[in-house]
C-alpha cells in the first residue's frame, strides 16, 4: 500500500526532505500575503519587507544545507524489542568539518512499517572533528517485524522554520515481540477438561497450576477432576507446580473469521499467551506452543534460548482467515491430546455475539 | 548573563524595535506609545513562576474580548488598520508578560513582524529605514536563541520520566554557557547576509502589477504663503521650521547658496491679506524636445541654464513649481513608462506667468527647469486691466504711507531707480525681525511708519504698496531665497525657513524685474556649523537617497538601474542618476572625510562606555524588589556553598575533568571527617539536578548537612 511517508524518505530525486514547521508555515504565508499586498499596491515599503522575509528563507535553507554538510551517522546494533515498550538504540553522528561546527541536530531511523514512533536523538552543538554518541528511543505498536532502510539526519537550524534531513542508507531488520503482561494473573486458560484456570507470576509456592496425572494412593482427593475421567476408568487429578518440573504446551488460537473472532480478539489472546510463556519459562517451566490451525509447532523447552525461541515464533506468527464453521469447532473442543506430562493451556479469544 | 536572561533581552528590544516605527508615524498619541513601548521593555524581563496555565488561559480570553472590541471598533469607525494594528500592539504588550514556553516567543516574534509590516504602510519616513536595520539584527538573534530553546525543551520532553522535566528546562536555561560562542559570531553574519540579499531582491525583483504604475504617496508638507490667498504675516512660523521642502542642483554645473526660487505672484491687497485676481489658465505647450514653453512664442535658444528640482510631496493636487528667475520651460524627468501610469503631469500658466502643475497629491516633483537670468518676468506688457490690477491699494490707506513713498522717490518717474531707491531706504531704515509685533488694524501702516521692525513679507508689502502709491505697476513674489548646500549629496536644500517674499516691478520693455527690499544678513543657516550641522546634511542626503530609491522606486527607474549597469555609457545627470561609477564612490569616501570623526567616534566609544558604568552601579544598589524571580534549587545553593567552604578551608577545588562525586571522595581523602556529609549532599545534588522526580531535601536537612561539612573544616 502506497505510504506518503516511505515515498517522502526513500525518494532520491529529491535527496533533501524539508518539512515546514508551524511557525515555518505561518512566516510561509505571510511573507506570500506580503508578496501579494506589494504587488497590488505597489508599496515599496512593503515590498522591503517582503524582500526581508524572503531572504530570511532563503539563507534559512543556505545555512541548513551548510549545516547538514559532512555529517557521519554511527547505528548500534538491534534486533529485538517489545511491542509498546520503549527501546533504547545506541546512535551517534560525528561532524567530518574541519573548523565549523553544527548546530541543532538530530539522529532519526528510519523503518519501512508506520507502527513505529521513533524520537531521534538531539544534539545542539557538534564541533569539528567530534563525534557525539546517544540514543534513539524506538516503540513499536506492534508486534513484527520491521525492516530498518535508513538513517536521516536532520536540522532545524538556524530558524525552525522548517525541517532538513539527509538520509543515509541504512539495512537491518528488528523482531517485535509482543507485549509481554508483568501481572498475569487476570490471563485466563483452559485446560483440556475446559476448567479454567490462571497462571502464577510466582513459582515454586505451589499455588494451582494446570496438570492432570493418574490419581494416585496418597493424592488429596480433593484434588480429583470429577468432570474428566480416563475411558479406562481411571481418575484425574491435578498436579500442582513444582519447580523445574512441569511441563507445558501453550495452544495459540490463530484462525478467525470476523464474525465469532476478530484478528484484535486474536492479537489479544496473542498477547496473553506470550505473557503466559514468559512468566513460566521465568518460572524454571519447559514451555512449548502449538497453534490451533497446526502450522506451528515448537517443543517444549526452558531457558532463556526457549524464551526468545518463543517470542520469536509469536513475532511472526500470523492468522489465518477461515470459516466461521472452523473457527466455532475449534473454540468448542480441544483435540489435541498430549502426554501426561505436559499440560496444555489454552487461551480462548474472546468470542463475537454470537459466540460460544 | 544567564541563557534565559539574554533571550528575554533580545525579545524586549525586537519588539520595542517593531512597535517604535510605529509609534514614529506619528498615528498613534505619545502617552500611549510610551506605555505600550515601555510595558514591551520590562514584561520580557517578569518570570512568572506559577499558575501559568491559569495565567496563558486568561490571555487566551483577554486576546479574544479584546478581539471583538476593537473589531467592533473598526467595523463602526472604518478605520480598520488603525484598530487592528492597535490591537496588535496591544496584545504584543501583554503577551511580553506571558512568556513561558518557546512557543509564547514565536508569538510574540509573530505580534512583532506584524508591527514592523504595518510600521511600513503608515510610516515611509527615513525613520523605518533606519530602525528596520536593527531590528532584522535582533529578530535573527532571536529566532536563533529561539531554536536553542526549543532543543532544550524537546529534549526535556524526550527525557525517561514520562513527567516534563521543568527542573531540567530551567536549570539549562539558567546556564550561562548553553549558547555557543559560534551561534553569536553567526548571528553578525547572517543578520549582514539577510539585508544584502533583501537589498538585491529589493532592486532586482520585477516591479508588476499596476501598483507600481501608480506614485509613491507620503505624507505632504505644508508651507504657508503659497496658497491662493496669503494673510500678511502668515509666514512667521514657516521662517523658524528646518523642514527640508526642496532640492536644487544645476545641471552642469555647481550651485551655491543663497538661490532665489520664485513661487507665485500675488497682486491684490486688501490691507490684511494678498491674493491672486488672475484666474485665467492655459496649458503649456511642448517643443520639440518635449519641454513645456511658458511662452510659446519664445523658444529655447541654448543661454538659458538649467536646474534640476526635487519637491516635497505637498498637499492638494495643484502643484505650484518653483524656478530661478526667470523661468523659460518645464520639463518632467524623461520616461518611457510615462504613457502607462494612470495620472498624467499637465502644466499650466496664468497671465502673470506663474506654472503650475496638476497630477496626484502627495506625490513629490522632479522637474527641470530652464531660466534666463536676462529676461524679466511676463507679462511683457500690461493691458488695462492688468495694470489695473497692478496698481491697486487697499481701501482706507494710510495717506503717511503715501508721503513717505513720494519723499522717498522724490519725483523721480523711472521704476527702477524708484524701486533702488526704496530698497535702499528698507535697507538703511528698517530691521529684520521674526518676532516683532504689529498693530491687527493696519499691520503695514504700524510697519512702514511706526515699528520699522519685520520679517521678508512686511517688507515687500510696503514695497508693493509705496510703489503703486506712485503708480508704479508692482506685484509680491513668494518663494524662497537662500539654501544650504549638502556637499553629501551635491544640491542646495531649500528649507521652510527659507521661504521669503520679494517685489517685482514692472518694467517697459522689460517686463517685470524684480527687487529685494528685505535687508541683506537675513539668511543665516539655521543649521550651524560642527557636528549638528554636518550631521544634518548627512542624514538629509541620506533621507533623499532614502526617499528616491527606496520609497519612490518605480518599474522605469528599475528599468534605467539595469540598463545603466549593462550601458555604462549611458548617462542621465540629476537626482535620476542610476550609474554609480567609482569616481563617485571616491567623491563619496571624501566627503565622508569631512565629517567630524573625531567627534563621531568619541560618541560612539563613550555611550557605550556611560552605560556599562551605569549598570554597574545600578547593580551595586540594593534593590527594593526584584523584577526578576530565579527559581534556584536548594540542593543546588547548598552544594555551591559547600564547595566554597571546601576552597575557602582547604584550597582544594573540582577539576574540569572530575566528576561530582569524584571530587567529593578526593576531598575525604584528605578530611575523612568530611566524607560523610560531603558525599550525602553530593548525592542530593545529583539527584536534584539530573535525578527526575527524586524527593527532594528538606531545607532543614540542606542546612544540617552544611553545618556538618563546616563543623568537618572548622579547625584547619
Amino acid at each position: 500500500m502506497f505510504s506518503f511517508r516511505r515515498f517522502f524518505w526513500r525518494s532520491k530525486f529529491f535527496p533533501r526532505k524539508i518539512s515546514f514547521s508551524r511557525e515555518g508555515k505561518v512566516f510561509v504565508l505571510i511573507s506570500l500575503g506580503l508578496g501579494f499586498a506589494a504587488i497590488n499596491t505597489g508599496n515599496n515599503l512593503i515590498y522591503l519587507v517582503f524582500s526581508l522575509s524572503l531572504a530570511m528563507i532563503v539563507l534559512s535553507g543556505i545555512l541548513s544545507e551548510w549545516n547538514l554538510r559532512k555529517l557521519r551517522p554511527f547505528v548500534g546494533a538491534v534486533t529485538r524489542a517489545e511491542a509498546m515498550k520503549e527501546c533504547f538504540v545506541e546512535v551517534g553522528i560525528k561532524n567530518e568539518r574541519k573548523r565549523l561546527p553544527a548546530f541543532s541536530v538530530q539522529v532519526r531511523l528510519l523503518f519501512e512499517e508506520d507502527d513505529v514512533h521513533v524520537r531521534p536523538m538531539r544534539v545542539l552543538e557538534v564541533r569539528a572533528g567530534q563525534r557525539v554518541n546517544g540514543s534513539c528511543v524506538l516503540k513499536f505498536s506492534k508486534r513484527g517485524v520491521f525492516n530498518l532502510f535508513g538513517v536521516a539526519i536532520t536540522t532545524d537550524f538556524p530558524f525552525s522554520f522548517f525541517s532538513k534531513s539527509v538520509v543515509f542508507p541504512a539495512s537491518g531488520k528488528v523482531l517485535v515481540h509482543p507485549r509481554i503482561k508483568d501481572d498475569i494473573s487476570s490471563v485466563v486458560g483452559y485446560l483440556p477438561d475446559g476448567e479454567e484456570v490462571t497462571v502464577s507470576n510466582r513459582s515454586g509456592r505451589g499455588t494451582e497450576i494446570f496438570g492432570l496425572r493418574d490419581f494416585r494412593v496418597g493424592d488429596n482427593p480433593r484434588h480429583k477432576v470429577y468432570k474428566r475421567v480416563l475411558p479406562d476408568g481411571k481418575e484425574l487429578v491435578k498436579e500442582f507446580e513444582q519447580e523445574g518440573t512441569r511441563a507445558v504446551l501453550v495452544l495459540v488460537f490463530d484462525i478467525y473469521d470476523d464474525k465469532l473472532v476478530g484478528k484484535d480478539d486474536l492479537e489479544k489472546a496473542l498477547e496473553d499467551a506470550a505473557s503466559v510463556c514468559v512468566n513460566l519459562v521465568r518460572q524454571g517451566v519447559q514451555v512449548g506452543v502449538k497453534t490451533v490451525s497446526g502450522r506451528v509447532e515448537l517443543p517444549e523447552g526452558k531457558g532463556e534460548a526457549q524464551l526468545f525461541e518463543i517470542l520469536d515464533l509469536f513475532s511472526t506468527l500470523d492468522f489465518l482467515k477461515v470459516q466461521s464453521s472452523h473457527v466455532e469447532e475449534a473454540l468448542s473442543s480441544l483435540t489435541f491430546s498430549t502426554d501426561r506430562e505436559t499440560t496444555l493451556f489454552f487461551v480462548r479469544p474472546a468470542v463475537g455475539v454470537a459466540g460460544i | 548573563m544567564s541563557f534565559d536572561r539574554l533571550h528575554r533581552l533580545v525579545s524586549s528590544g525586537t519588539a520595542v524595535l517593531g512597535i517604535s516605527i510605529v509609534a514614529l508615524s506619528g498615528e498613534y498619541e505619545l502617552p500611549l506609545m510610551v506605555a505600550l513601548i515601555l510595558a514591551l521593555a520590562i514584561g520580557p524581563q517578569v518570570v512568572i513562576g506559577r499558575y501559568q496555565n491559569l495565567l496563558g488561559k486568561a490571555l487566551n480570553i483577554f486576546a479574544v474580548v479584546s478581539g471583538l472590541f476593537f473589531g467592533y471598533l473598526a467595523i463602526s469607525t472604518s478605520n480598520f488598520l488603525y484598530y487592528a494594528l492597535f490591537y496588535a500592539m496591544l496584545l504584543s504588550s501583554v503577551k511580553g508578560f506571558f512568556l513561558f514556553q518557546r512557543n509564547d516567543f514565536m508569538q510574540f516574534y509573530v505580534l512583532s513582524f506584524l508591527q514592523c509590516i504595518a510600521g511600513a504602510v503608515i510610516n515611509p519616513g527615513l525613520s523605518f529605514g533606519v530602525l528596520v536595520i536593527p531590528y532584522v539584527v535582533l529578530l535573527t538573534l532571536c529566532l536563533l536563541m529561539s531554536n536553542v530553546r526549543k532543543w532544550v525543551e524537546e529534549t526535556a520532553d524526550a527525557s525517561v520520566s514520562k513527567v516534563r522535566n521543568e527542573r531540567d528546562i530551567v536549570a539549562w536555561l539558567e546556564s550561562k554557557s548553553l549558547l555557543p560562542a559560534q551561534l553569536l559570531w553567526l548571528t553578525a553574519g547572517l543578520s549582514i547576509s539577510t539585508f544584502l540579499v533583501s537589498v538585491v531582491f529589493f532592486f532586482l525583483f520585477p516591479r508588476v502589477g499596476m501598483g507600481f504604475f501608480a506614485y509613491q504617496q507620503r505624507p505632504p508638507v505644508s508651507v504657508p504663503g503659497f496658497a491662493e490667498t496669503v494673510e500678511l504675516g502668515a509666514m512667521t512660523n514657516a521662517l523658524e521650521d528646518t523642514q527640508v521642502v526642496m532640492r536644487v542642483k544645476a545641471v552642469g554645473g555647481d550651485l551655491e547658496p543663497p538661490i532665489r526660487m520664485r513661487g507665485q505672484s500675488l497682486d491684490y491687497y486688501d490691507g490684511q491679506k494678498w491674493s491672486k485676481t488672475t484666474s485665467t489658465v492655459w496649458p503649456l505647450r511642448t517643443d520639440q524636445q518635449n519641454r513645456f514653453l511658458v511662452d510659446p512664442r519664445e523658444p529655447l535658444d541654448g543661454r538659458e541654464k538649467t536646474v534640476e528640482v526635487y519637491l516635497e510631496p505637498v498637499s492638494g493636487s495643484k502643484h505650484l513649481l518653483f524656478a530661478p528667475q526667470t523661468p523659460v520651460a518645464f520639463e518632467p524627468p524623461p520616461n518611457d513608462l510615462r504613457a502607462l501610469r494612470p495620472e498624467k503631469w499637465r502644466f499650466y500658466r496664468d497671465e502673470s506667468g506663474d506654472v503650475v502643475v496638476t497630477g496626484p497629491p502627495n506625490v513629490a516633483l522632479v522637474y527641470y527647469a530652464h531660466y534666463d537670468e536676462h529676461k524679466g518676468m511676463s507679462p511683457l506688457f500690461l493691458t488695462a486691466s492688468l495694470r489695473r490690477d497692478y496698481l491697486q491699494l487697499p481701501e482706507g490707506l494710510s495717506s503717511d504711507i503715501i508721503a513717505l513713498a513720494r519723499e522717498i522717490a522724490e519725483d523721480r518717474k523711472d521704476p527702477e531707480e524708484v524701486a533702488s531707491r526704496l530698497v535702499r531706504f528698507f535697507h538703511s531704515r528698517f530691521k529684520y525681525s521674526l518676532h516683532s509685533r504689529h498693530h491687527e488694524n493696519d499691520p503695514l501702516a504700524d510697519f512702514l511708519l511706526r515699528n520699522r521692525e519685520g520679517h521678508c513679507e512686511y517688507f515687500a508689502s510696503g514695497m508693493v504698496v509705496m510703489l503703486r502709491a506712485l503708480g508704479i505697476p508692482a506685484r509680491l513674489v513668494t518663494g524662497f531665497y537662500g539654501g544650504d548646500r549638502n556637499e553629501y549629496g551635491g544640491y542646495v536644500a531649500l528649507r521652510k525657513s527659507d521661504a521669503h517674499s520679494w517685489v517685482e516691478v514692472f518694467v517697459v520693455g522689460k517686463g517685470f524685474v524684480p527687487f529685494d527690499p528685505t535687508p541683506p544678513g537675513f539668511i543665516q543657516s539655521r543649521l550651524g556649523k560642527g557636528l549638528f550641522g554636518g550631521l544634518s546634511k548627512a542624514i538629509d542626503a541620506i533621507r533623499l537617497f532614502w526617499y528616491r530609491w527606496v520609497v519612490e522606486y518605480s518599474l522605469d527607474k528599475q528599468m534605467d538601474f539595469l540598463l545603466g549597469l549593462a550601458m555604462p555609457s549611458r548617462k542621465k545627470g540629476g537626482f535620476d542618476e542610476p550609474r554609480i561609477t567609482i569616481g563617485e564612490i571616491r567623491q563619496v569616501f571624501r566627503k565622508a572625510k569631512d565629517l567630524p570623526w573625531v567627534q563621531v567616534l568619541a560618541l560612539l566609544l563613550a555611550t557605550p562606555l556611560v552605560l556599562w558604568t551605569a549598570m554597574k552601579v545600578f547593580r551595586g544598589r540594593k534593590r527594593i524588589f526584584r523584577l526578576r524571580k530565579f527559581v534556584t534549587l536548594p540542593e543546588v545553593a547548598t552544594y555551591r556553598s559547600a564547595l566554597e567552604v571546601v576552597a575557602k578551608r582547604t584550597g582544594l577545588r573540582r577539576a574540569p575533568h572530575e566528576t561530582q562525586l569524584e571530587f567529593a571522595k578526593r576531598v575525604a581523602s584528605f578530611y575523612p571527617k568530611a566524607e560523610q556529609p560531603l558525599l550525602a549532599l553530593t548525592w542530593l545534588y545529583l539527584a536534584s539536578v539530573f535525578g527526575g522526580d527524586t524527593k527532594k531535601a528538606e531545607s532543614e536537612d540542606l542546612k544540617k548537612i552544611l553545618d556538618e561539612i563546616k563543623e568537618a573544616f572548622r579547625n584547619i
